[in-house]
């Protein structure tokens, strides 16, 4: 119902049109992200007032190849719009989004919304791709055939949305005058008239210059080729890891002497007592301890988004699927998966596009063995203190370390998935289905963005959970004997009393006590180790030294290896247990999930420490 | 005591409260909103005094935004990425 | 056109790089989600595909191009499609 205030506008289209670019572009930052009634779909919703000064609610809608749904999030989509959702009101507007270079089947989607009768307008989105491809759509002919305003969109550039927002306009004018029903008929269309339609349309409107852009099908002889294909995935996943060591280096020397600047001034400027040290030994040296890390983190996202953005992706799951499926996982998993290297959290959301309950579990289960961002500056850390900077070949021994806990990870997820389905004894059918859309440059302004909020969500997390648990944390060490010994602290107790359990392991004190914040966010880990050994320092002098060198003279290689394999298994990290209770909605699986996690985490460890051990590592 | 060493277990004091409501707040936020009613609600009685329904007011949560529209799951919270 | 020189086969079955017409999409079981989607994404009749590429391990999944998109499916869905080869006839574009 039109309200007053805004009027309600509902975002629909396929997957990858563009759909999400544009309702960022129209709503900026302000959106809201929830979740519909009972189930566990996103909902989006932002507002956004036009030049003209009305208020519009647009609701960004799940993408959807059809109104005939095959999964959740079409089921969503498609009740939504027509109104039938419970405690979602009709949309006042549907904006149906088109891709301009792939009408052929968009077209279709919008066909069928325009069955539905209800105010509509077809955003074709993407003009610019099409243009560059030789593409020409008669947007005033298509319009003319379907009845309803037709506008162009570049949801890339800033002001590509204005013709959609004065349409828009012109149709909230119109919005309560008697209107007459679209479409042929009062029922859904058939497959057969839809693809009749839409072909007479295309014959209309649309000029093809050839089958499909040049590029895409170069491309795609070599990307997808058996072993070219294969090769250049492992090739490029492989250099990634190099650049991050190879190019983070200097950044991460200038944090590390500003981190040391800033420790040195606090501790003389500030008067002697608890103070200095909390300031000090907690804050500076636990935060600093993390911020260091961030040029690593985000010269490893600049790669995957720049891989997202080129629409390389959906190839890498063409590649892998075989692989994936005789592990129990389908192609569709690819997606969440990928997601689940920058944070386990979305990417176990980002399986509700999963058709197969079975399948859907199996990835929610193995996502957190991806080796998620947060573990990144526990690796850095162990890494640049135990392994040597030297190079094996061309290539940088550190660097290779990291590709090979990253590889261990997925291996991991591999061989777990691949029990799953031996235990389940699935004799289901896997879909696959997969659209692979086409290559694309990265626009260096979306990855910039992409890059900003990376950096801003790592420096708020930073400055909220893990300088509040650091905070914690110092409190604990530094009660109730006022920086003496630090061992007979609080948390020196705890920690010594958990070393009976995790000795085998090789453990020390200082490590376990720093798993319990690590519980809230992994990284935290290394924020609490800088702490507790900054108050475990003997001097001022040594106090002032960074962490790695602390723990190189202090931990054995066997110690480090041990905790290197902890986590890449512990599920050191609620939030994501708690995610998948959400996406369950079962405490059993968040139990058995918890519990396979840290029992591998707990032998895969003690078989490194040992083995170490015997090995003279010890 | 001297009134320096005081002074600055005062703000450690003020530091370790705030952390531990932010931890609290973010690792288990229904919990804490449920403890925010049940403290807020003895005290907005209609029999107690003026400042302690004040009070009361101050400690209840803001009531959740769209509670109708999206059935007031805990899905707002949920990048956390 | 001669129908001596047309050819029905499953997709599956198609040789790479030659095209190809749809004749229709079959349910391999009542109810077939996976056929009826393969209808709604553009494999109806008439419209021209042809399978690009094949993944590295068992030739699975295809990489089969339908009008103007690309998508990879596995031997098990192509199955379902019919095609007609030697149709000299183009699909206007």
């Amino acid at each position: 119902m039109s309200n007053a205030s805004a009027i309600r506008l509902a975002l629909v289209g396929n997957p990858n049109c563009g759909k999400t670019a544009l309702f960022n572009l129209l709503t900026g930052s302000r959106q809201k992200v929830a979740n519909y009634a009972g189930v566990t779909v996103e909902r989006k919703e932002g507002r956004f007032h036009a030049p003209s000064g009305r208020h519009y609610a647009l609701l960004d809608l799940p993408g959807a190849y059809s109104l005939h749904a095959a999964s959740l999030d079409e089921a969503i989509t498609r009740d939504l719009c027509r109104g039938f959702y419970p405690g979602e009101p009709a949309p006042d507007v549907i904006v149906c989004v088109v891709d301009a270079t792939n009408l052929r089947l968009h077209l279709r989607f919008a066909l069928e919304v325009r069955e539905l009768g209800k105010p509509m307008v077809v955003a074709v989105n993407m003009m610019d791709a099409a243009r560059r491809r030789g593409i020409e759509v008669d947007l005033a002919a298509l319009e003319r055939e379907l009845g309803v305003p037709v506008v162009p969109t570049i949801a890339v550039r800033r002001d590509g949305a204005r013709e959609l927002v004065a349409r828009l306009d012109a149709v909230a004018e119109t919005l309560h005058e008697p209107r007459t029903h679209l479409g042929s008929g009062d029922g859904a269309l058939e497959p057969e008239a839809l693809h009749a339609e839409t072909c007479r349309l295309l014959s209309l409107a649309v000029t093809m210059p050839r089958r499909t852009a040049e590029v895409d099908d170069a491309l795609d002889r070599w990307l997808l080729h058996p072993v070219f294909g294969l090769l250049s995935l492992a090739i490029v996943m492989f250099l990634i890891f190099q650049a991050v060591y190879a190019w983070a280096t200097p950044l991460m020397d200038l944090i590390d002497a500003g981190t040391a600047t800033l420790g040195e001034w606090a501790a003389t400027t500030l008067p002697q007592g608890p103070l200095n040290s909390l300031v000090v030994d907690g804050i500076i040296a636990g935060v600093g301890g993390v911020i260091v890390f961030l040029p690593q983190i985000l010269i490893l996202f600049a790669f995957i988004l720049a891989l997202e953005e080129s629409g390389y992706l959906p190839r890498a799951a063409f590649l892998l699927d075989k692989l994936m499926a005789s592990a129990g996982l389908s192609g569709r998993s690819f997606i969440p998966l990928l997601s689940s290297f920058a944070c386990a959290i979305p990417g176990i959301m980002a399986t509700r596009s999963i058709q197969d309950p079975r399948d859907r579990l199996a990835t929610i289960i193995v996502a957190p063995l991806m080796t998620c961002s947060a573990r990144l500056p526990v690796y850095a850390l162990l890494i640049g203190a135990f392994i040597p900077q030297q190079k094996v070949g061309l290539f940088n021994l550190q660097g290779v370390v990291l590709f090979a806990l990253y590889a261990a990870g997925i291996v991991s997820a591999l061989a777990v998935a691949w029990v799953m389905k031996k235990w389940r004894r699935d004799k289901n059918e896997h879909a696959l289905l997969l659209e692979l859309p086409s290559y694309r440059l990265p626009h260096p302004r979306d990855l910039a963005l992409g890059l900003w909020e990376r950096a801003a969500i790592f420096l708020k997390r930073v400055g909220g959970i893990i300088l509040a648990l650091t905070v914690l944390l110092w409190v604990l060490l530094y009660f109730p004997n006022g920086g003496g010994d630090v061992t007979q602290s609080f948390a020196g107790q705890i920690g010594r009393a958990m070393t009976t359990v995790f000795s085998p392991i090789g453990f020390n004190w200082q490590i376990c006590i720093a798993l319990i914040p690590g519980l809230a966010a992994r990284e935290v880990a290394v924020s609490s180790l800088a702490t507790v050994y900054a108050l475990s320092a003997a001097d001022d002098a040594a106090a002032a030294q960074a962490l790695t060198p602390l723990i190189t003279h202090d931990w054995s290689l066997a110690t480090a290896l041990s905790l290197l394999v902890w986590y890449i298994y512990a599920p050191q990290c609620i939030s994501t247990l708690a995610t998948i209770k959400r996406e369950t909605q079962s405490w059993k699986q968040v139990g058995m999930s918890a519990g396979y996690l840290f029992g591998l985490a707990y032998l895969a460890s003690l078989i490194t420490y040992q083995v170490a051990v015997v090995l003279g590592a010890g | 005591m001297d009134t320096g060493l005081l002074a600055q277990y005062v703000v450690i004091g003020l530091a370790v409260v705030l952390s531990a409501a932010f931890v609290m707040q973010k690792q288990f936020p229904s919990g804490v909103r449920r403890a925010r009613i049940a403290c807020a609600l003895p005290l907005v009685r209609e029999n107690r005094s003026a400042w302690l329904r004040r009070l009361g007011q101050w400690l209840a949560p803001a009531p959740r935004a769209g509670e109708g529209a999206c059935g007031g799951c805990n899905g707002c919270d949920t990048n956390k990425s | 056109m001669p129908a001596a020189g047309r050819t029905i086969l499953k997709l599956s079955e198609l040789p790479r790089r030659i095209a190809a017409t749809v004749e229709r999409v079959e349910d391999q079981m009542p109810n077939d989600a996976i056929a009826r989607r393969l209808r709604e994404l553009g494999f109806v009749r008439g419209e021209r595909v042809e399978v690009m590429a094949a993944g590295p391990v068992a030739a699975e999944p295809l990489l089969v191009q339908i009008g103007f998109t690309r998508f990879a499916l596995r031997r098990s869905e192509a199955a379902r499609v019919r095609v007609i080869t030697g149709n000299s006839a183009e699909v206007p574009a």
